[in-house]
């Protein structure tokens, strides 16, 4: 009975999206709506933290193929991290669609994705765990395709192809291990599948990492995410990444379990891939100009981070990984939006454009910087303690762990490069500004700011609970 | 309830005499005779349905030819699964092809093949040993032939007599089976397992059967286009839709496929296949054409012919599954048969629709017609999408199994495999680039009014709720199809 919640979670926006998607509703009606279900998810999810434990069978096929939700600290900490952002997100949309008539259509895809990553969170076997995945792609692509240019038909094309063809590689993986991998997940890895398989396992972890924009499935990542509309943005890049880094968590931990993974020429790859994107994410976004694409280079190299820190595979690795999951969240979610506001209230969408803007948009401005601090990783803000349990779980690795911490201090620095001089030019324009009106935008706009970067520092602070809460994740992990 | 044996006939005879009387009798009334036609397939689709559900216990010998060749009708897994695709989809497409050839010219004629046409293919499904489903095989293409060149023009006619010389020589080349299986089979009856089990055979002979095995792979594979006789089905897409979504979609090509499913497990039996050049060779051609014919509908951008080339890559999902030459391949190939056909035949009709609707035929024309067509634009992305194999939709449960079957063949498995991922990425790309142009912004723009009709949205909704059905009970129809087959 308990375990509805996860039900009610997953079900609520699937069902509003759909009366989106057959009713015509006005303006104001729509965003009570919309954000009714949101706060309603987050509430549901909050709720099955406290009530729920065990699973729930949605769909019963054969003796191995289940349709499953369960329940566990991972999954509720990753649902209600999603839904936080989403709220967000979609409140600060209210005012970004105010003039765009397919609004209807971004909130209801908004929610359908909404819906899919819930019940990815919370699925409790390698088949409901797919089954979302997809679903969750083909629900989020027309958010890329949302102004419907013949350039966001690319994009929206190369994201399809490539997270299709990421599923692929997953569902290569699984097909080589048979039936068995269906069983739900286990903390320790799956009894009855041949765990000795790493070709198998190779093929599962890297298609998962192309959701998380790893090299050498990284290109489609800086393309789609500036494509989509600033809110959809700050999702992607935020949050619907995160669904790869679970299934690679998912993979790693609860479909082979650690053991069989440590020391196999499989971590050492993935090791090597993540290190070589977390330095290629930072250069390229230090070489870009346009706003949005920096951020979304940006994203690839600080989610490599995480995999990175998965693939230590030691408790203190995944502590960093697991807090660099939620900051990196909200402080890219937090960015994206920042960005958002600029481009929505004056247009500009370089970065070497954005002369004085901090006088016209202050709160906006201050935001950004707060949470480029944190990306960058100063004390005692969110990023530093999520870098911090990285690099210390880097020395317990051997030479590849030095490296990576040689790295993670160049990215560091680069990352600096890359968003400060954005705030300097912004307050400190070196030239006097053309007394214009404010464009602050309005509160829809700044309250999930200021909310998002609150969380940063507060998190950032009290990081202890987290890193308890990490611990209580990593739980029977590592045997 | 038993039924007797002599129904097995009905199937065959029944469409015949249906087929036979219209060509006699002109009908002056239009609508007369559309029930005329419509009852003749649902009566006929009726009794096998019977026969699928109570096969009758014993074969049904019509002729001895010789000692060891007959004409027999009996009824076995394959037999009910062939049997009770065709049995749905054939009264549905008749629904579709009353509305669709409205405006066409010799209707009668139409019919009368169409009919004709359920009778070949029902002997086939019912045939009972290899030299029975020859014939039909041939009667068929016979059958079939002024279906394609209906329209009569250069083009029609043209793909008629590609059709016509590409399945000839395919039969020729399956005929090579049946000589090598009446001399050293113990019998021709299709046995699972195989007539060769029991014979004691020199190595030279094992090669030989090989090599035959090989030949007339290719040759029933031709029916179902595969590798490097697959030019003809979209050329064949001249003919009028009914035709393309039934016949080049379920009945025609999947009775080669179904050929091959025979000649595989019950003629030559996988104990003698597995692991030798005989397996390896037809799955590497029908990895190849997984690809080329997804790769190939990318490509074009004719509708019908896009969905002609997606479904040549489909076809040889099918074949992959019988060249895993295990049982769990003939699971899965007989699952993906029965999923495909309810997928490709959505698709078909959607497509059919717009073209009859809208007379736009190319991709690039349909910018934002889903406005007009709402009910079948929805139905053509939900049937794509099952047909990228997203789960829980039905095509996910047999890729997975095609998939899972060939796990563990070493590398050449590999290889097949990864030829089902490419070609999973390019369906995406061919099916959800026609739903983007058609849910896009732009004003459809037509000369004529473009409106759905109900008469072509009704098959089209009913397949599209079988789909789900069928996704959603997907353990169901395994556990039937292994009871059935194994």
């Amino acid at each position: 009975m308990n375990n509805t919640a996860m039900l009610i979670a997953t079900i609520l926006p699937l069902l509003i999206s759909v009366l989106f998607f057959v009713t015509r509703l006005k303006k104001s009606v729509l965003k009570v709506l919309t954000a009714i279900t949101v706060i309603g998810t987050l509430t549901a999810s909050v709720l099955c933290a406290v009530y729920c434990d065990g699973s729930l069978q949605l769909a019963y096929f054969t003796d191995t193929m289940k349709l499953t939700l369960s329940f566990s600290s991972l999954s509720v900490f990753m649902a209600i991290l999603m839904n936080l952002v989403f709220s967000a997100s979609l409140i600060f949309a209210f005012e970004y669609t105010e003039h765009d008539e397919g609004r209807q259509k971004f909130f209801a895809y908004s929610l359908l994705t909404l819906s899919c990553l819930i019940g990815l969170c919370f699925a409790g076997n390698m088949l409901t765990f797919y089954l979302f995945y997809e679903a969750m792609t083909l629900a989020s692509f027309p958010l890329v395709l949302h102004t419907k240019t013949e350039e966001s038909r690319k994009a929206a094309f190369k994201y399809l192809g490539f997270s299709v063809f990421g599923a692929g590689l997953v569902l290569f993986g699984m097909m080589l291990l048979g039936n068995g991998v269906f069983r739900g997940f286990t903390p320790c890895g799956i009894d009855g599948i041949d765990k000795s398989n790493t070709l198998a396992y190779l093929l599962m972890a890297l298609g998962f990492s192309c959701k998380a924009g790893m090299f050498p499935l990284s290109a489609w990542l800086p393309t789609a995410h500036p494509q989509a509309p600033a809110p959809a943005s700050a999702l992607l890049s935020g949050i619907i990444t995160k669904a790869g880094i679970l299934g690679i968590i998912r993979t790693t931990f609860f479909v082979f379990g650690a053991n069989a993974i440590i020391g196999t020429w499989a971590q050492q790859t993935m090791l090597i891939l993540a290190i070589f994107t977390i330095f290629m994410g930072s250069m390229l976004a230090y070489k870009e100009k346009t706003f949005k694409k920096r951020l979304a280079y940006s994203s690839v190299s600080q989610l490599s981070y995480v995999i990175f820190g998965i693939f230590l595979l030691n408790p203190e690795g995944f502590m960093g990984a697991i807090l660099q999951i939620l900051f990196h969240a909200l402080t890219k979610a937090g960015l994206f939006l920042c960005a958002g506001a600029v481009i929505h209230k004056t247009g500009i969408e370089r970065t070497d454009a954005l002369y004085g803007i901090g006088k016209k948009m202050p709160v906006v401005m201050a935001c950004f910087t707060l949470l480029s601090l944190s990306l960058v990783g100063i004390p005692p803000l969110g990023g530093f303690s999520a870098k911090w349990h990285l690099i210390s779980g880097a020395f317990e690795n051997g030479a590849m762990g030095i490296i990576g911490i040689a790295v993670l201090l160049i990215s560091a620095l680069l990352t600096a490069f890359y968003l400060l001089p954005i705030t300097h030019d912004a307050f400190f324009a070196g030239k006097t500004v053309a007394r214009e009106d404010k464009k602050e935008p309005s509160l829809f706009m700044t309250v999930p700011l200021i909310v998002l970067c609150v969380l940063v520092l507060l998190g950032g602070i009290f990081s202890g609970a987290f890193e308890t809460l990490a611990t209580d994740i990593a739980g029977g992990l590592f045997v | 309830m038993i039924l007797p044996t002599y129904i097995l006939i009905l199937p065959i005879i029944l469409p015949a005499l249906f087929s036979l009387f219209l060509s006699l009798k002109a009908f002056e009334n239009e609508k007369l005779r559309n029930t005329f036609v419509f009852f003749g397939v649902l009566l006929n689709s009726l009794v096998l349905g019977l026969i699928v559900s109570c096969p009758p216990s014993e074969a049904l010998t019509l002729v001895t030819i010789s000692q060891k060749l007959s004409l027999m009708l009996n009824v076995d897994g394959m037999t009910r699964i062939f049997g009770a695709i065709i049995a749905i989809l054939w009264p549905l497409t008749a629904i579709y092809a009353f509305d669709y050839m409205k405006h066409e010219h010799n209707k009668r004629k139409f019919f009368a093949f169409f009919l004709l046409s359920y009778s070949a293919t029902a002997g086939v499904a019912l045939a009972g040993n290899l030299e029975s489903m020859y014939l039909f095989f041939e009667l068929l293409t016979l059958a079939t032939l002024p279906l394609v060149m209906h329209k009569m023009d250069y083009a029609a006619r043209f793909a008629g007599k590609r059709y016509l010389i590409y399945s000839m020589t395919g039969a020729a080349f399956g005929f090579i089976s049946l000589i090598f299986i009446s001399v050293y089979g113990t019998t021709t009856d299709f046995t699972l397992g195989g007539v060769l089990s029991g014979v004691s055979l020199t190595d030279e002979v094992v090669t030989m059967l090989l090599i035959a095995f090989t030949a007339s792979f290719f040759g029933f594979g031709v029916k179902a286009a595969l590798f490097p006789m697959c030019a003809w089905l979209p050329s064949a897409s001249v003919a009028p839709t009914p035709v393309t979504a039934l016949l080049h979609a379920v009945a025609v090509v999947k009775a080669g496929a179904f050929a091959c499913i025979r000649i595989t497990y019950y003629s030559f039996g996988t104990q003698l296949l597995h692991g030798t050049f005989a397996q390896y060779i037809p799955m590497l051609a029908a990895a190849i054409t997984v690809v080329l014919g997804s790769f190939e509908a990318v490509r074009s951008n004719h509708l019908k012919r896009r969905m002609a080339w997606s479904t040549v890559s489909n076809l040889s999902y099918i074949l992959l599954g019988v060249t895993a030459m295990s049982n769990q391949g003939l699971l899965a190939a007989s699952q993906h048969m029965i999923f495909h056909a309810f997928i490709k035949i959505t698709l078909f009709f959607c497509i059919g629709a717009i073209m009859e609707k809208s007379h736009k035929e190319y991709c690039s024309e349909i910018d934002g017609i889903s406005k007009k067509m709402p009910v079948t634009m929805f139905c053509f992305t939900l049937s794509g999408i099952a047909l990228m194999g997203i789960p829980p939709l039905p095509a996910f449960w047999s890729k997975w199994a095609i998939g899972t079957s060939h796990a563990s063949s070493g590398v050449w498995g590999y290889v097949a495999i990864a030829a089902l991922m490419i070609s999973a990425l390019l369906t995406a790309i061919y099916v959800l680039s026609i739903s983007v142009r058609a849910y896009s912004k732009v004003e459809f723009t037509s000369k004529s009014d473009v409106r759905e009709s109900i008469m072509m949205n009704v098959p089209i909704v009913i397949i599209t709720v079988c789909i789900i059905l069928l996704g959603l009970f997907g353990g169901i129809i395994t556990d039937t199809v292994t009871a059935w087959l194994i």
